[in-house]
């Protein structure tokens, strides 16, 4: 109730009241000018006043909605609204106002059916359209009623109302509206079977029912957007089953989703609700991606298999980018990629008589191939990271030998002047491409004995390309398993690089010693290594030298005392080599034997013209001692060397088959009777007199790179597994006399866990292990229960 | 006779007699369960404290003769229900068995060790000892000899899981000799499973 002070009575511009004569001053007799007195406002208006006043307004509401508003005056009408609000007309006025929207409403629909066969969704639109505007001018003029009496009492506000009645009376009509939804519905199925509709009118009649909901979307999920999102979910589902059974190719089944997904986007953008996105894209993804997306990917000749092996990036881009939206599309591809690429690494490493540098390249190649697939029709994802690694690991551990063909492979590419070793810019990335490798090794342990052998016969033979390089991979190697993995590996480097100084300083102490015993009888370099750092060799015999060795070692053996006097030199005769002067005569055997000429002077190496001819082998030790005996004697019997010069009967039988096993007559050093493929202790041995090569100097030691005979290879894994034995146990100890007491499984795991970078210990060795160190007192069985052990101090 | 006379030890000489005295078989239970309660170190032999130990435990310390001591020995046999004293035979008879300076027990003599003490086990004989001598003996395991955890834990294997091999778990704490005995019965049970 506005109170106003009356300030003068029958005041014409008074508002509300006004010029009528109702409500007029009562009260308020004795003012006077001095003082201000608050009246209470006329609080009753005749029934008549009431009643024209609502007429009036009627009347202009029904203009309103004829698009006649042109002559109202918005200010009166409001002032009309206002006041019967303030007397308490309100609910005279909303009630009144519902009624005459809702007659209008009576007509419109009346107008809407006759349209049904004509024009239909225009004639809806444009009635919708005028409403609209009907009502907000509507509901300017009877503002003050909603923000009063509507919240007093809780009603929707008349925009609200006027379109509940709307909704009502005209679209939920039954004819209007399922009219509505087929007519809707029908526009869509032709603009998806590619013809161009009116798509402004369907965007007007969405937003409609979404602005019918009021609040919510309620309007325009009910009557449209499930039906539409059923009616998508059949097109789709038939459509996606006639393509595939018409065209059994996947990537163009790919490219119809993408580009049907496109499609419904833009049309959820343009003229559907935005809300309709998600759910039709979500439609979409079912019927089309999900439901097929095991055939597509397992499809015959145009799958994901095929794609692989014609090294499809593209198309499989596509196919990822597709299947990630949807649950579980991911993992048929990593499956099917899984199950391919284990078939391709089986192969790889089940082949028989590959060579090791052939067998490593191809796995280098494949993970090439598969880094490629990753960065470029993965993205990278980590998913397929992850899977492709496990499968690597898995077939790279199938065939045990795959740990010491890789450190032949390594081999190959750090030795000088082998076929396969590679340029300088080229072996860095090349030896990180092996770490890779590396990692997937179960049974790392494996690759260092091998590793080890390997480097050894590099070293001492002088076959590494470079100091450089082979630091680099020790540190490579150092920086993924630890140091324990490479300490004895630089300890062997250091070796040779201290044995370099060690020779100089002989020099200049032979030089400088001067009188007996300081002229050097032949020329020869002394490397010393550290027995810890290198391969365990079982030689400790006494093998015969010839007697200029023998001296020149002497000489040395006293220098180098002379220095560290604490520690035991022991001549390893299984390494070394020598280069010995040779000469043929031209004569078949006649029992006047070669003449291997060792004088010190010896430095002439011309090729001696006519039936005498010369020649500079390069021989291990061991050759070297046996070609020296034929010094002595033309004829001699295996029984006979291995008595005279005691070298172990394999290495023995190593040794003579390089000089006499080769197939060519001209091309052996020394003859065989009888010339069998063994070599048995009744053999005879005679020089070949016919030797004959074009070259004069020629390399007859093996100089390594080769991969173990069989026999070779079980005596490494034997020895692999005795170093396993002191492994585990080491670190059963390690793991008990931390932890005192300890359960059975538990100590089982903590093994496995400590040496897993290692190698993979079975429950059972480690149980072994177990026994074995309680029957040496190490630790014990718990007296209080049977599963726990304890450490004995 | 052998305990009246005072020598310091009877050798197997005076064993072999003792246990005629006793009208014993020299591999009799009862011969070993004398030996236990003297805590003989050795076998075929007893010191005189030894003698004197078991005599005490078996009550016969004053006056003992040969039938009191066999008499005491019977009712000794039939006393052992319990558990607890079985077990401390049990445990004795590895060390028992040990030839001097070893910490092995030979598997000859394990076997006849186990084939004899079961005898004094309160619950009996387990039937699966047999199989487990068997299969000692037929050399599948391929061990020499027995160590002391093993000696040990085959009482608690014969406790625990003697009636039903199903309950055994070689992922227990169990020695890997009864591991392979364990999977060596189970695959022969199958095997006349199969063969049924």
């Amino acid at each position: 109730v506005a109170a106003r002070p009356s300030m003068n009575r029958n005041a014409p511009n008074a508002i509300g009241g006004g010029a009528s004569g109702g409500g007029g001053s009562g009260g308020g007799s004795n003012n006077s000018y001095s003082k201000m007195r608050i009246k209470a406002f006329p609080m009753s208006m005749d029934e008549r006043y009431v009643n024209q006043i609502w007429d009036q307004l009627k009347r202009a509401i029904q203009e309103i909605q004829k698009k006649n508003n042109s002559g109202l005056s918005f200010e009166e009408l409001y002032r009309n609204a206002y006041t019967l609000v303030l007397h308490k007309y309100g609910e005279k006025l909303y009630s009144g106002t519902r009624d005459v929207v809702a007659e209008h409403m009576a007509k419109i629909k009346d107008d809407v059916l006759a349209s049904v066969n004509n024009v239909f969704l225009a004639t809806l639109n444009s009635l919708w359209k005028d409403h609209q505007t009907a009502m907000v001018m509507i509901r300017d003029i009877l503002m003050y009623m909603d923000r009063v009496y509507v919240n007093q009492q809780n009603l929707p506000s008349v925009y609200n109302m006027g379109l509940t009645v709307f909704k009502e009376q005209v679209v939920r009509h039954p004819v209007v509206c399922e009219h509505l939804r087929n007519t809707l519905l029908e526009m869509v199925a032709r603009e998806r079977r590619g013809e161009s509709i009116a798509r402004s009118q369907i965007k007007d009649a969405c937003n409609m029912l979404c602005q019918l909901g009021v609040d919510s979307l309620q309007v325009y999920e009910e009557d449209f957007e499930q039906a539409f999102l059923k009616q998508s979910r059949d097109f789709y589902r038939s459509e996606s089953d006639d393509f595939l059974a018409e065209n059994c190719s996947a990537s163009l089944y790919i490219k119809k989703v993408e580009s049907r997904m496109a499609e419904e986007m833009e049309r959820a953008r343009h003229y559907l609700d935005r809300s309709t996105e998600p759910k039709i894209i979500a439609v979409l993804e079912e019927e089309l991606i999900s439901r097929h997306m095991r055939t597509i990917v397992e499809m015959e000749s145009s799958g994901l298999v095929s794609m692989l092996r014609a090294d499809k990036h593209e198309d499989i881009h596509c196919m990822y980018r597709l299947l990630q939206r949807v649950p579980d599309g991911v993992k048929i591809m990593t499956d099917c990629i899984s199950t391919y690429l284990r078939e391709q690494g089986k192969a790889i490493v089940a082949e028989e008589n590959r060579e090791p540098s052939a067998y490593v390249q191809a796995l280098l190649d494949l993970r090439d191939r598969c880094d490629c697939l990753l960065a470029q029709a993965l993205n990278r994802d980590r998913l397929f990271k992850q899977q492709i690694s496990s499968d690597f690991e898995y077939f790279v551990n199938l065939n045990v030998r795959s740990p010491e063909y890789l450190s032949l492979f390594i081999d190959e590419k750090l030795r000088r002047g082998s076929r396969g070793a590679a340029a300088d810019n080229e072996i860095e990335p090349l030896l990180d491409k092996c770490m890779v490798l590396f990692r997937y090794l179960q049974e790392k342990d494996v690759f260092e004995k091998y590793y080890k052998q390997h480097l050894a016969k590099r070293l001492i033979l002088n076959k590494s390309s470079s100091d450089d390089t082979e630091k680099s991979m020790i540190s490579k190697l150092k920086a993924e398993c630890g140091c324990q993995f490479t300490s004895k590996l630089e300890g062997m480097l250091k070796d040779m690089t201290v044995s370099n100084m060690l020779n100089e300083e002989f020099g200049n102490y032979l030089s400088q010693a001067g009188g007996a015993g300081a002229q050097r009888s032949i020329d020869f370099g002394l490397r010393v290594l550290t027995t810890g750092f290198w391969p365990t060799q079982t030689t400790q015999n006494k093998v015969a030298l010839p007697d200029e060795a023998r001296q020149a070692y002497d000489q040395f053996h006293r220098f180098y005392m002379s220095k560290h006097s604490g520690r035991q030199l022991t001549l390893q005769p299984n390494m070394g080599t020598a280069d010995l002067s040779a000469t043929f005569s031209g004569a078949p055997p006649s029992g006047r034997g070669a003449e291997a000429a060792d004088e010190p002077s010896s430095t002439s190496n011309s090729l001696a013209v006519g039936a005498r001819r010369r020649y500079i082998l390069s021989v291990s030790t061991y050759q070297m001692v046996v070609l020296l005996q034929f010094n002595r004697r033309p004829k001699i019997t295996f029984e006979q060397l291995q008595a005279e010069t005691n070298i172990p009967e394999k290495d023995l039988q190593r040794a003579l088959g390089a000089l006499c096993m080769q197939k060519m007559a001209s091309q052996r050093f020394l003859n065989k009777e009888p010339r069998t493929k063994e070599i048995s202790s009744t053999d005879e041995f005679t020089v070949n007199d016919a030797f004959y090569s074009r070259h004069v100097k020629i390399k007859v030691a093996p100089s390594g790179g080769v991969k173990e005979t069989e026999p070779e290879r079980r005596e490494t894994r034997i020895k692999v597994d005795e170093d396993r034995k002191y492994e585990i146990e080491a670190a059963i100890v390690r793991i008990m006399k931390a932890r005192q007491t300890l359960s059975h499984n538990y100590l089982i795991a903590q093994v496995i866990e400590q040496l897993k970078s290692r190698f993979t210990p079975t429950p059972q060795a480690i149980k072994s292990r177990i026994e074995h160190l309680m029957d040496r007192d190490y630790i014990k069985r718990s007296d209080q229960d049977r599963h726990y052990y304890q450490y004995v101090a | 006779a052998g305990a009246s006379t005072p020598h310091l030890k009877i050798g197997a000489g005076g064993v072999a007699h003792l246990c005629r005295d006793l009208g014993l078989d020299p591999v009799d239970i009862r011969v070993l369960l004398l030996a236990w309660l003297c805590r003989a170190r050795e076998m075929c032999a007893f010191t005189e404290a030894e003698l004197r130990r078991g005599c005490a435990a078996l009550r016969q310390a004053e006056a003992p003769t040969a039938d009191g001591l066999r008499a005491a020995l019977d009712a000794r046999l039939d006393a052992m229900t319990v558990d607890v004293a079985f077990k401390d035979l049990y445990r004795w008879a590895f060390d028992f068995g040990l030839e001097s300076g070893q910490r092995t027990l030979q598997l000859p003599m394990a076997t006849d060790l186990w084939a004899l003490v079961f005898e004094a086990r309160p619950s009996g004989v387990p039937p699966l000892l047999g199989a487990w001598l068997t299969w000692l003996q037929s050399g599948a395991s391929g061990v020499k000899g027995v160590s002391r955890d093993t000696w040990n834990m085959f009482l608690t294997f014969i406790d625990t899981c003697g009636s039903d091999l199903s309950a055994y778990d070689h992922n227990e704490a169990w020695p890997s000799l009864i591991d392979d005995f364990v999977e060596a019965e189970t695959d022969r049970a199958n095997q006349n499973l199969l063969n049924c």
